[in-house]
């Protein structure tokens, strides 16, 4: 049995990668921002760099600057070094953006910028030397007078250079990070400042090694600082503000890890996989980082915690319901079949099929006060109505199978009292495709559930939903499609192992091997 | 097989042949599917004719001395800006009147108005009338559901043949496929789908039921067929030398096709049903075409008004009630051993 769950659940394996993939075409519906702007704001855009900036930032929060599934040339800190450095040099259009990404990247790319000034012409140095002082003043370096000649600017990039290139190297900053984790005097922030985002990398690290308060506080200042991203920790940060910086700090290096740092060999192959907005996104999902709701900028995991068990335990609770009334109303239709009582049961049970679920819902809901003790049952009721009927019509059917059967006829005619052949002999066999089915009646319920929670205004998933609509608040529903299949598919797998608990017959031909 | 343990057999055989109650056991097995084709067959004459019963023109009339017939279909370009009242009221000469004289768009003043002998079944939140917006709405509603049913259990059965019959790895992904779009109720998927659009309308609407319910027909199809190939007339069809594409589209989908049409006859319900939610959930454009969600969602604004409500709920159950009634009788005539077939 155990083998056969295993082998139901590693073949649920490929659906929901294939439900990963669909959901993640839903994502990429969302509107690119940049793909709408005129030619003409184009241009007002790349002459103000900052306003650019923000615009790929929000971009680059949807993971629309990455391929959608194989990235060939992913990107790293040179890569984007070297594109800035030649639009500074061309000096088109998109110079002053260019001068802006140089100070963004920052620290991690003086390393590509600073050695190759002496290959350009007098005036691209010029130009990227200026442009870099912004860099300067954020690395607390005393800038040089750019009055007193126009080269002041570049002789300061190469004296700095010449000075300080030591301290551009991996394990210098690795050591000095551990350093100032440990004890963090004005000395080493200082140290840390001045090599700028070439720390980031060994910053992150530090931030999952440590669980200081007071080091991972230090080291958001550090982080803040060189990035001019938000607000650093305060020293009074209780731990909850601490927890949620750093998740913060992650999901923006999740995101920007790709500005800081070089990728060659082997990572740059698994970034060419990794760097794209499928395995973004998976990571993303995979990892608990949902991201923030666009509608109320909540993390959509709390969100997701507060609504998703009133919605399951809601559509549980109808098939319950649905269950303990489906089950006698069945049987005893199918055993009174004489009774003239059962074509007008008959009759309403269709009609409570056919039942719309969002119609029964509103009705109820308009006749009885919601807030009267009644009226917290009625959602459950509206909601287990067609699956109730449902249920039943199949549970007749199965009993009157079995009650055809041989075994019937012979414990009948055995002379085994009625009510034990009813309940032993025939309910026993006729109860097993009705677990069966209520396996799949799972979607069915969660689709009501969504419509129900609108109409009572209970406020779960499907309320949650219709106001992340509203908001076109993409990754809650996202969210939403992909819990739903994730349930549904395990709620599939767990039928057809119950009925193969249930029944030997069945068992056997699952142990055989064959799935369909 | 079928015949001695069949429960209809069986019942029949309890009453008395030629008596009353054989009789009506007989009707009431027939008569059920012969209720739900008349029911559909007068929703969809209630569909074609919909301009007859509600609409903003006469039927036929004459203005300034020009006899228009059927102006609401036709639209004469003299006739635009005004409605019945202003026909009747300025303009001599003679009208034949439709049942309700409102179209399924215009907005009235009065809002929410109790039935009356101008609204016969009231008017929505923003003054349109009721009974016109369910008539032309059995129209828009059972129209868009056809086109829908139709796609989808085409491309459902068509995948669902190709991959049953030639198999490999093809009928690998396609049964992949299948488990990947089941996973997902259809219902959470088409309202997600319409939800992060940027500009949802019916068209995607449409695309979006296609890809969220062609799985299970081609589900159901593929087993059908995978049964079909294997019988004799198949194995000699092939065996005369008629081409794998011959034998498909002569001997095996036309053998297999039952499950399709059951299955289109209780997606016809189905996809009524899931528009009339999104409705009236209010997701997608609103306003521009007559729904029954769409009316009954004003309800929540005010509870009070039954009449939005009772109305297209009434027609709403009537189709959905009507779709199932054939597809149980299409699945039992079509496979006597319908009552015993289980999902898988």
């Amino acid at each position: 049995m155990l083998r056969y769950m295993l082998r139901r659940a590693l073949w649920a394996v490929p659906t929901l990668f294939g439900v990963s993939f669909v959901v993640f075409l839903l994502t990429t519906l969302l509107p690119d921002p940049k793909s709408r702007l005129t030619e003409a704001e184009r241009r007002t855009l790349l002459a103000k760099p900052e306003s650019y900036l923000e615009l790929e930032e929000r971009r680059r929060q949807l993971f629309l600057d990455l391929p959608r599934i194989v990235n060939v040339t992913p990107e790293d800190v040179r890569s984007r070094t070297d594109d800035a450095l030649d639009h500074l040099e061309k000096d088109d259009e998109e110079a002053a953006v260019a001068g802006a990404t140089l100070v963004r990247l920052g620290g991690a790319a003086l390393p590509y910028v600073l050695p190759h000034l002496d290959r350009l012409s007098p005036e691209a140095r010029r130009r990227v030397a200026t442009a870099l002082l912004p860099l300067g003043a954020r690395m607390g370096l005393d800038l040089p007078d750019t009055t007193v000649s126009q080269d002041a600017a570049f002789l300061f990039w190469k004296h700095f250079w010449d000075d300080r290139s030591t301290d551009f190297t991996g394990p210098a900053v690795k050591r000095n990070v551990e350093r100032y984790v440990q004890k963090a005097t004005p000395a080493r922030a200082r140290d840390l400042e001045m090599v700028d985002t070439f720390a980031l990398p060994a910053l992150l690290v530090a931030l999952d090694g440590t669980k200081d308060k007071e080091a991972l506080a230090n080291v958001t200042r550090l982080l803040a600082h060189a990035t001019q991203r938000s607000s650093p920790l305060g020293v009074t940060a209780t731990d909850s503000e601490v927890a949620r910086s750093v998740a913060d700090w992650q999901s923006w290096w999740f995101i920007h890890e790709s500005d800081f740092v070089v990728r060659e060999g082997t990572i740059r192959m698994t970034a060419s996989v990794g760097d794209t907005r499928y395995a973004k996104w998976m990571t993303g999902a995979a990892t608990g980082r949902l991201g923030l709701s666009s509608r109320d900028n909540e993390p959509i995991g709390k969100k997701l915690a507060s609504r998703a068990p009133i919605t399951f335990a809601m559509t549980t609770l109808a098939m319950l319901l649905a269950f303990a009334f489906a089950v006698p109303i069945g049987a005893l239709t199918a055993w009174k079949r004489g009774l003239g009582i059962n074509r007008t049961v008959t009759a309403v049970l269709f009609t409570a099929y056919s039942l719309p679920t969002f119609w029964v819902a509103q009705v109820l809901f308009s006749l009885a006060d919601v807030r009267s003790y009644a009226g917290v049952a009625l959602p459950v009721v509206a909601l287990a109505i067609t699956a109730m009927a449902t249920l039943s019509r199949h549970q007749r059917v199965s009993i009157l199978e079995v009650v055809q059967s041989d075994y019937v006829r012979t414990a009948k005619a055995k002379g085994v009292s009625p009510f034990r052949v009813a309940v032993f002999h025939a309910l026993r066999n006729a109860i097993l495709p009705t677990v069966t089915l209520a396996g799949f009646q799972f979607p069915a319920l969660l689709g009501g559930a969504f419509v129900i929670e609108e109409v009572f205004g209970i406020r779960g998933m499907g309320w949650e939903t219709l106001r992340a609509i509203e908001a076109h608040d993409t990754a809650w529903i996202v969210v939403t499609v992909l819990l739903s299949a994730i349930v549904t598919s395990v709620m599939l797998i767990a039928s057809d192992v119950a009925l193969g608990a249930l029944d030997p017959r069945v068992r056997e031909r699952q142990l055989r091997g064959r799935l369909s | 097989m079928s015949g001695p343990n069949s429960t209809a057999t069986k019942r029949r055989r309890r009453t008395i042949p030629g008596s009353f109650a054989h009789t009506f056991d007989r009707l009431t097995e027939r008569s059920r599917a012969r209720a739900g084709v008349l029911v559909l067959s007068l929703l969809a004459m209630i569909a074609i004719f919909a301009d007859l019963l509600a609409s903003d023109f006469p039927l036929i009339c004459s203005v300034d001395g020009t006899v228009y017939v059927l102006p609401a279909v036709t639209h004469p370009a003299s006739l635009t800006g005004l409605d019945n009242e202003q026909i009747a009221n300025a303009h001599a000469g003679f009208a034949i009147y439709p049942v309700v004289r409102h179209g399924p768009t215009t907005q009235s003043a009065d809002r929410v108005a109790r039935p009356s002998r101008g609204h016969p079944f009231g008017t929505d939140g923003s003054g349109r009338d009721v009974f016109a917006q369910t008539v032309h709405g059995v129209r828009t509603q059972l129209g868009f559901a056809l086109l829908a049913v139709v796609a989808y259990v085409t491309l459902g059965a068509l995948l669902g043949a190709l991959a049953g019959y030639f198999g490999g790895s093809f009928d690998f992904m396609v049964q992949r496929l299948t488990d990947t779009m089941s996973s997902m109720p259809s219902f959470v998927l088409v309202l997600c789908v319409q939800a992060a659009l940027p500009h949802p309308d019916l068209t995607t609407l449409f695309l979006t039921i296609v890809a969220a319910r062609f799985a299970e027909v081609t589900r159901l199809v593929r087993t059908e067929v995978v049964d079909v190939s294997s019988r004799d007339y198949v194995v000699a069809a092939r065996a005369l030398g008629a081409s794998p594409l011959r034998v498909l589209f002569r001997h095996v989908i036309p053998n297999a096709s039952g499950q399709a049409i059951v299955s289109a006859t209780f997606g016809l319900g189905a996809v009524v049903l899931l528009e009339a939610q999104l409705d009236f959930l209010r997701v997608g454009d609103r306003g521009r075409y007559a729904s029954w969600g769409q009316v009954m969602s004003d309800v929540r604004q005010r509870p009070e008004a039954y009449w939005l409500l009772f109305f297209p709920g009434v027609f709403l159950l009537v189709t959905l009630i009507a779709s199932n009634l054939v597809g149980e009788a299409l699945r039992d005539a079509l496979d006597p051993r319908a009552f015993s077939r289980k999902r898988r």
